[in-house]
């Protein structure tokens, strides 16, 4: 088994494709940095003053709202706290606001810039890995070898996703390198503060932060994966496979809030592979919980993946 | 004898849907020995090597490779079987020496000592480390002749291997398939719809049509055809004293060819052509040449599948 992910390995990174990708992420951060930098306003003198008008100003319709002379919905007023955490924090470790360090610009990267598109480029190997080999008639090589189909399939799943690993681990390798010569390396300890699912303000450490978010990414990224290789064994066809892994991951959302007057809506994949509503914001529809979203992953995780081996170990290669 | 026997394949059939595309096959192929599988396009050839190699299930029947059932032990069986599914399939991004060793790894037990052994046999050693898309068709065809060589398999499945060869490449890969039947006793089967190349490499030969065997016959037996009349030409000087005097002799077997003023055809046994020559020199009639026409491998190939009618 070794030897085929070995073998797998080898065809992805003796590509010139692979390489491709990965230069393109450098890039993309590289460029993201200059651009958020130069673009950066320079903190006015007296920001620090700034700041503590609005905490105070914020505190006090807090104050209001909370004797009830106005009214609030409860997610308003978290906003609100949230944004007073946060001055708090950056006033007492003087950070000037929109001032980013090594640790936020590695954190917004994810968010805003390279996460789905990390996702787009694995799904893009994913979807070659497989039917690459049917269209270059290749895999009658792998297919005619003392091993089983079974095996063979494997071995790809498992060098795709050491590939998606790899991925992300140069995009974090890439920030954090960016990041830190633009806007240097201090306030490692600098906190995230969110919103959770309960409505209730909280506050997470930056570096913690940062992993959760590749962590829920990768869930997401597993089940686009998933679906790359279903239609790789059903279609054969790289184009189709990457295409079609692509496009869920855009319309996956659009998806569920067009079908949202269902009941069976929470039911569809897409609903479910972001679960970091849990943590941060709360669920996209109400009722659903962590729980939930999981068991439905694995049942789509299941029966996709049975598909594709059901398929691959049963079907003749025929005439190319 | 049973022990000589590399490939056994026993009422092969395939069916994809109500169409049965191979039909009841079944023959022996002994260690050493170059077999053809011959047949026009569409007959079956490659679906029964894709059966043979484990690409397309088997809808009844069994191959049987050095005694093991391909499709029950499917691993044990192919560690007996290199093969070339018609064309040599090569990753081209790769060097040939990474090709190679993606095959080597899925091949239990084989060495990397074993991988320069073969890129000599080939004769690839100067290129072995260039990537494949700048090799030649010719380097490719030698490639992939390395590939399934790799494990030192006893049987060697080749489908349609001379496809886009040139002359020197066919020659080389009929010389290379010839020597390893002879030397190192493998059971080599070739497919191709090409008489001419099947005539100079085979020893057997399986005529397969619309799915079904036609014959297996040694390539001697196949070309006299086991016909006992031989047509015999005759090149004269005056033709119509000729035809006079041999319509008396031989009525009904003479065959005249119009097109040429001085050629005339007999349809006799071997033992009557002596009183023919005997017969136009008393009449009077210059002899200039005498010619046995065997009937052509392509003949007797059309004859036996038919006129490629696609069924």
């Amino acid at each position: 088994m070794l030897n085929l992910i070995a073998n797998e390995n080898m065809k992805i990174y003796r590509r010139m494709r692979t390489w491709i990708l990965v230069i393109l992420i450098v890039a993309i951060v590289l460029l993201t940095g200059i651009l958020m930098k130069t673009h950066e306003a320079p903190p006015s003198s007296n920001w620090r003053t700034a700041l503590q008008a609005q905490t105070t100003q914020l505190q006090q319709e807090l104050t209001q709202v909370q004797g009830k002379h106005v009214f609030m919905p409860a997610r308003a007023t978290a906003g609100m706290e949230i944004q007073i955490k946060k001055n708090q924090y950056e006033i007492s470790h003087n950070i000037a606001p929109a001032q980013y360090t090594a640790w936020s610009f590695t954190s917004t990267i994810e968010q805003r810039a390279i996460g789905v598109l990390l996702t787009v480029f694995v799904a893009i190997v994913a979807g070659d890995i497989v039917a690459g080999e049917f269209s270059s008639g290749t895999i009658k090589l792998l297919l005619t070898r003392p091993q089983t189909r079974a095996r063979i399939l494997l071995s790809k799943y498992v060098a795709t996703l050491i590939f998606a690993v790899f991925m992300m681990a140069v995009t974090i390798v890439a920030s954090l390198v960016i990041g830190g010569v633009l806007y240097g390396f201090a306030n490692a300890s600098q906190t995230y503060v969110y919103m959770d699912a309960s409505g209730h303000v909280q506050q997470m450490g930056m570096i913690p932060y940062i992993f959760t978010n590749y962590a829920f990414n990768s869930v997401s990224m597993l089940m686009t994966v998933t679906i790359a290789f279903m239609i790789s064994t059903i279609f054969r066809s790289s184009a189709i496979a990457i295409a079609i892994s692509i496009l869920s991951l855009f319309i996956g959302n659009t998806l569920v809030a067009v079908l949202s007057s269902y009941s069976w809506d929470k039911y569809i994949l897409f609903a479910n592979t972001d679960l970091s509503q849990y943590v941060f914001n709360g669920p996209l529809i109400s009722g659903m919980t962590m729980t939930f979203s999981i068991i439905v992953l694995v049942v789509y995780f299941i029966v996709m993946n049975g598909l594709s081996w059901f398929l691959f170990k049963k079907r003749d290669v025929a005439l190319t | 004898m049973a022990d000589q026997i590399a490939v056994q394949i026993r009422n092969l059939t395939k069916r994809v849907g109500n169409k049965t595309i191979v039909d009841g096959l079944s023959f022996d192929i002994p260690k050493g020995e170059v077999f053809g599988f011959l047949g026009p396009n569409g007959a079956g050839k490659t679906t029964t090597i894709r059966m043979m190699v484990g690409l397309i299930s088997i809808s009844e029947g069994q191959v049987l490779v050095q005694g093991i059932d391909v499709e029950k032990n499917f691993s044990q069986a192919m560690q007996h079987v290199g093969c070339i599914v018609e064309n040599p399939e090569l990753y081209k991004f790769l060097s040939g020496y990474q090709n190679l060793k993606h095959m080597a790894r899925m091949s239990p037990g084989t060495m990397d000592a074993r991988i320069d052994e073969v890129v000599k046999l080939v004769g690839l050693q100067n290129r072995i480390h260039d990537k494949v898309k700048t090799y030649s068709l010719g380097m490719r065809q030698r490639l992939g002749l390395a590939q399934a060589l790799l494990h030192q398999p006893s049987v060697l499945i080749l489908d349609e291997p001379t496809n886009g060869l040139d002359p020197a490449g066919i020659r080389e890969l009929r010389d290379n398939l010839r020597r390893l039947a002879r030397e190192e006793g493998m059971a080599v089967i070739v497919s191709s719809h090409l008489l001419s190349e099947m005539e100079l490499m085979c020893d057997r030969i399986a005529v397969i049509a619309q799915g079904k065997l036609v014959s297996v016959q040694t390539l001697s037996d196949l070309m006299s055809g086991g016909e006992r009349h031989v047509i015999t030409s005759f090149e004269v000087g005056d033709k119509a004293l000729a035809l006079s005097i041999l319509n008396r002799l031989f009525k009904d077997h003479v065959v005249d060819d119009d097109n040429h003023p001085h050629l005339i055809s007999l349809k006799i046994d071997k033992e009557r052509i002596p009183d023919a020559i005997q017969a136009l020199v008393e009449g009077g009639v210059r002899v200039y040449g005498v010619s046995a026409v065997t009937k052509t491998l392509e003949e007797t190939f059309l004859e036996m599948t038919g006129d490629g009618i696609i069924a």
